[in-house]
């Protein structure tokens, strides 16, 4: 139904026609184009959407656009564009009632209060953050605005709510404890840290004796602090290449691909404001580990464009001035497109292909042997759309090009990372204000060296179990998470008989979780340090119990490619027995016997870390934080040939292809007739990856998985909206229940990810019910370069329950 | 993902009885769509998936705040910002107007209605236990006529009121405590804008040392708000001397309360957790209404 309507907002009348079903912030963020009011949590919990109505704050998620009819509407844009970063003014719209969203442990009358200034630990955008300690309890985590360090959080303030309340859980795990009973059965007696650490301890060097160092792996999340790298030194030292870490799906692709073409990585230049940004395949609003949100901002409001790539109708994607409603899986299809289209049409900045390249004719006459219509038919992105894309990239100048995890996430991703790097350096957008640029790093301690891989080189040969395969893994200290399983089921090439997890829980996070759970079920030894019982801390021999960010002084470096490093001060006491994992580690590596690489204390690394700059910890933390500076050095590309290698030589001799090819980048699965549609998922925006359901706050912004469908989809399948449904591949089959949304191809399959459920009164919380990674093969096939399967894109059928 | 609002079709109401006919016309099919706070969450969360959408924000007269000697009438369709901004309601029931102030955060309180809160009926409704001790009664209009429906019978269940499914909420009516009356309304929540995890209001009547009535009503730990009575006849008509005698008595009707209560487990909070903190907010509130009975 639609209605006729007159909306004026920040003194702009506008005559519209709406649907019944737009809120005001659909039109805001369409129609209006209003890029820093946005979309948190969708239920009006968060404030993101917060806008004036005839003189009324309100939420604008919650105001059908026909209720805002003839009413005078006051956005933060109002006062705030055009302001280089987040406002006060802006907060004072998101979050007008002080004191609110603290959270509520302290006893009445406070007695101490302070506020410290620290960084959100959270996600890999470390905003900077303002926390509220009261009685030496963290109860809220306000913006930072006076540093001028990016300080506009996430839209859902995830990390605002989600720190506290995990600080102060009820659920948190307090003791070590080792299992009796079945694994998995979820029977435990509490232990001492001497015990565990000694049992730990005498267990690894026992097998290592028996089997090699190599049997005994470690699984690893994403850094937070200092516990990767941690975890890292102790596998080299102890002499294991049996690591698994995300780098295959996080970062090695696109870090390869820019290697290899231009001989160094490359960021989206935030000090200054592009011209033009393509975001494709992430979205900055909620999670971003490299262009910010303000920059975004900035760009819109300074007349600046956007292309976005998604097929989720995304806050990226509502804002853009083209949306690429792009098909799961086939972005390296889109690359070879836009390559052809700037290669034919001469696109391309033809001083720098003339002067600057290697491989450029054989790119040319590569481009030819495929055409847009063959893109269109695999990508389902219209030629013209395409053509668009690619003319606006390479004439608009300053343009950034920001991809994500998801470009990351298929067999093709190395070579579609070249694609990509290759196009970015040909239209001239590298080291230039404000498109993508080289940073140099600030003097501390380089993380890779923190592991000492060349000291150990020897003692962790990771040829051992990768052999000639996957050799970007190899390079970059990790093993993809099916080799792990393989080692341990099928004892090839060597068997993995024990595993140490943190910061992660593989058996919701690893593809293919029936096989993960194959392979925990089969390990002699499991060790994992948590701060709640999880599904796979569930599966554990012995479970430590982990102090988190805030609760011991700590470093954080990660992302490594933005080559900065953050001070995170302490602010409160770890509940009951939990240690941090850097002191798990350094307890462990001295027991054994590992104490040539290690120390009394584990907070001594954090001098080590900034030993380079000449500052101790302390002295570091007044200034919080150490950044790179970028040079914009013109036509400098640290490669073997010194130019941009479209062709390369050291790719040919490592056994890769040397230029990226449309039988790699046009490897696109069709979906076959019985599982005739195609899953994908995005990032959740209420949670981290699999972590935190345990938050109150969080999870009643999203109770259950929701699983999205097109209205034909799930009338042709006679499927009831609301309702559970089963989401089937030849991999095996979960349950999320339906929700009907027009934006999205009628042939796509949008998943929740990464659920199961702490409230289940049940050992493994339901683990195998809801989690996607139940649905994705672990390979073959592999990125050959990385080892990486593909998790976007995945042939799937969808039935009721 | 980011939630969409499914499919609907949004009609708008011009008065109370073309909303009820409405209702009944798309009978199982149809929401009245007041401040949406509460609706709009649902439908986008896939738990309520109503066809159309009555729009009753267009109904005159039904936001108005009258005080007639000796009651309050408030309508349906104040928003919870109204009441606790307005002059009437804080001259002459304070504790409403500041049980309003608590509910959610501003942007909440400037949309959602009264009769939402009430038509929602959730077991933690802020509106629950403050209502329930100043002993309001719900006027609502149906194809059955008119009728007034007390607080203590409006609540069913979670998620039910007494409403038929005709029925809309027109006004609230709220009787003026006795004069010598204290009342309080106390939270506890994770966060301030947090729903809360207990509520408790509590009314006292001293009369020199006597606890002439008490009475007190529990939200969020029950499957709807409810009044304590056990908790309320221990206290009701003792003696109050402000000494050992007293606290300890104050004490036992606090446990009584938190006996009365039955919490549920979850995310925020066990139900051991939540029993306890129904006690201390009893015994707070009857600590708070006496001291100021007593000034």
């Amino acid at each position: 139904m639609k209605h006729d309507i007159q909306l004026q907002v920040n003194g702009q009348r506008r005559a519209m026609t709406v649907e019944s079903t737009r809120t005001l912030l659909d039109v805001l963020e369409e129609d209006f184009r209003l890029a820093r009011t946005k979309e948190g949590c969708g239920i009006g919990e968060c404030g993101a959407c917060t806008v004036e109505i005839d003189g009324n704050l309100s939420s604008a998620c919650l105001v059908l656009a026909v209720d805002a009819d003839q009413k005078n509407i006051v956005t933060m844009e109002k006062q705030t564009a055009g302001m280089p970063g987040f406002h006060p003014l802006m907060e004072a719209f998101i979050h007008p009632d002080d004191g609110a969203r603290r959270t509520n442990f302290a006893s009445p009358g406070v007695k101490s209060s302070a506020e410290v200034p620290t960084f959100c630990h959270l996600c890999p955008a470390h905003c900077s953050m303002l926390a509220i300690v009261e009685d030496g309890k963290v109860v809220d985590l306000e913006p930072e605005m006076e540093s001028g360090l990016y300080a506009e959080q996430c839209a859902v303030n995830k990390g605002r709510f989600t720190i506290p309340e995990v600080l102060g859980h009820k659920d948190r795990l307090l003791y070590p404890r080792k299992r009796v009973g079945a694994r998995g059965e979820g029977k435990w007696e509490r232990i001492s840290w001497d015990e565990a650490l000694d049992t730990i301890a005498s267990k690894f060097n026992a097998l290592k004796e028996e089997f090699g160092a190599e049997s005994v792996g470690f699984g690893l999340g994403e850094p937070k602090g200092m516990e990767f790298a941690f975890a890292q030194r102790l596998a080299s030292a102890f002499g294991t290449p049996s690591v698994v870490t995300p780098g295959w799906c996080c970062g090695i692709p696109k870090g390869m691909g820019a290697a290899f073409t231009y001989g160094s990585g490359a960021v989206c230049d935030d000090t200054k404001t592009p011209a033009l940004i393509v975001v494709w395949g992430v979205n900055m609003a909620h999670t971003t580990g490299g262009l910010r949100r303000e920059t975004l901002e900035r760009t819109l409001e300074t007349g600046g464009k956007l292309i976005a790539i998604d097929p989720q109708k995304t806050y990226v994607a509502k804002l853009a001035d083209l949306w690429i409603r792009i098909r799961p899986g086939s972005d390296g299809a889109l690359a070879a497109g836009l390559l052809k289209v700037i290669v034919e049409e001469k696109l391309y900045d033809q001083d720098i292909v003339d002067n600057w390249t290697v491989g450029f004719d054989k790119l040319r006459e590569h481009v030819a042997s495929y055409s847009l219509d063959e893109v269109e038919k695999l990508t389902w992105v219209p030629r013209r759309q395409i053509e668009a894309f690619a003319r606006l990239y390479s004439q608009t100048k300053p343009a950034a090009m920001h991809i994500g995890n998801a470009v990351e996430q298929h067999l093709n991703s190395f070579q579609t990372a070249r694609a990509v790097c290759i196009m970015r350096a040909i239209c001239g957008n590298l080291n230039i204000p404000g498109g993508d640029v080289f940073l140099t790093p600030p003097p501390y301690t380089r993380p890779g060296s923190f592991f000492l891989l060349n000291k150990y080189q020897d003692r962790r040969k990771a040829k051992k179990i990768l052999g000639d395969k996957f050799k970007f893994a190899q390079q970059s200290a990790f093993i993809p998470p099916h080799v792990m399983n393989k080692a341990i089921l099928d004892e090839e090439p060597y068997p993995i008989k024990a595993a140490m997890f943190i910061l992660t829980n593989p058996l919701v996070s690893w593809p293919d979780s029936a096989e993960t759970h194959r392979a925990l079920m089969k390990l002699d030894f499991i060790v994992v340090s948590e701060l709640f019982m999880t599904p796979t801390a569930a599966m554990a021999d012995i479970v430590l119990p982990a102090a988190w960010g805030m609760e011991h002084e700590e470093l954080g470096y990660w992302p490594g490619w933005h080559e900065e490093i953050r001070s995170y001060p302490k602010l409160a006491e770890p509940p009951d027995e939990c240690w941090p994992d850097t002191k798990i580690i350094n307890e462990l590596a001295k027991r054994l016997g590992l104490t040539e690489d290690f120390w009394g204390d584990d907070h001594e690394a954090l001098d080590l870390m900034l030993k380079p700059s000449g500052l101790s910890y302390e002295k570091f933390k007044n200034q919080r934080v150490m950044k790179p500076t970028v040079e914009y050095r013109k036509h400098y590309f640290p490669t073997a040939s010194g130019k941009i290698e479209i062709f390369s030589e050291r790719l040919q001799k490592l056994g890769y292809e040397p230029m990226p090819l449309w039988k790699d980048l046009g490897k696109v699965k069709d979906a076959p007739e019985d599982y005739p549609l195609l899953l994908t998922n995005g990032k959740e925006e209420t949670f981290m990856m699999s972590g935190f359901r345990h938050v109150a706050s969080m999870r009643l912004v999203r109770p259950d998985p929701l699983v999205e469908l097109h209205p034909e989809t799930a009338q042709k399948l006679g499927l009831e909206e609301g309702a559970w449904v089963y989401i089937e591949t030849a991999t095996g089959r979960v349950k999320q229940r339906l929700s009907l949304n027009r934006n999205i191809d009628p042939r796509v399959v949008i998943a929740a990810f990464g659920w199961w459920f702490p409230e289940k009164d049940e050992p493994g919380y339901g683990w195998a019910e809801s989690n996607i990674n139940m649905l994705v093969p672990g390979g073959p096939d592999y990125d050959p370069a990385t080892g990486g399967a593909t998790l976007r894109g995945i042939a799937c059928r969808v039935y009721a329950a | 993902m980011q939630l969409v609002l499914p499919d609907f079709d949004v009609l708008a109401a011009d008065s109370v009885e073309t909303a009820c006919s409405m209702l009944r016309a798309h009978q199982g099919m149809a929401q009245f769509l007041a401040g949406g706070t509460d609706l709009l969450v649902k439908m986008k969360l896939r738990k309520l998936m109503p066809r159309y959408l009555i729009n009753v924000k267009g109904i005159p007269g039904l936001d108005q705040i009258n005080c007639d000697g000796d009651r309050l009438r408030i309508g349906a369709l104040n928003t919870i910002q109204a009441i606790q901004s307005s002059e009437t309601v804080t001259r002459e029931i304070p504790m409403l107007s500041r049980a309003a102030g608590v509910l959610g955060t501003m942007p909440i309180r400037n949309l959602g209605t009264l009769g939402g809160n009430l038509g929602n009926a959730s077991p933690s409704a802020e509106f629950g236990p403050p209502l329930l001790v100043l002993e309001a009664s719900v006027r609502c209009l149906g194809q059955g006529g008119e009728r007034m429906i007390p607080m203590t019978e409006f609540f069913l269940g979670p998620g039910k009121s007494a409403l038929h499914p005709d029925e809309m909420i027109t006004e609230v009516h709220v009787p003026t405590p006795p004069n010598r009356a204290k009342c309080v309304y106390l939270k506890h929540s994770l966060r301030k804008m947090d729903v809360a995890m207990v509520g408790a209001a509590v009314l006292m009547l001293l009369d020199g040392d006597v606890c002439r009535d008490v009475r007190i009503a529990l939200g969020a730990v029950a499957p709807t708000p409810f009044r304590a009575r056990k908790a309320e006849a221990a206290l009701r008509g003792s003696k109050l001397a402000g000494d050992r005698a007293e606290s300890e008595l104050l004490e036992e009707v606090a446990r009584i309360g938190s006996e009365e209560s039955s919490p549920i487990d979850d995310l925020r909070g066990a139900a051991s957790y939540r029993k306890r903190i129904v006690g201390m907010l009893v015994k707070q509130g009857l600590a708070q209404t006496i001291a100021r009975a007593r000034e």
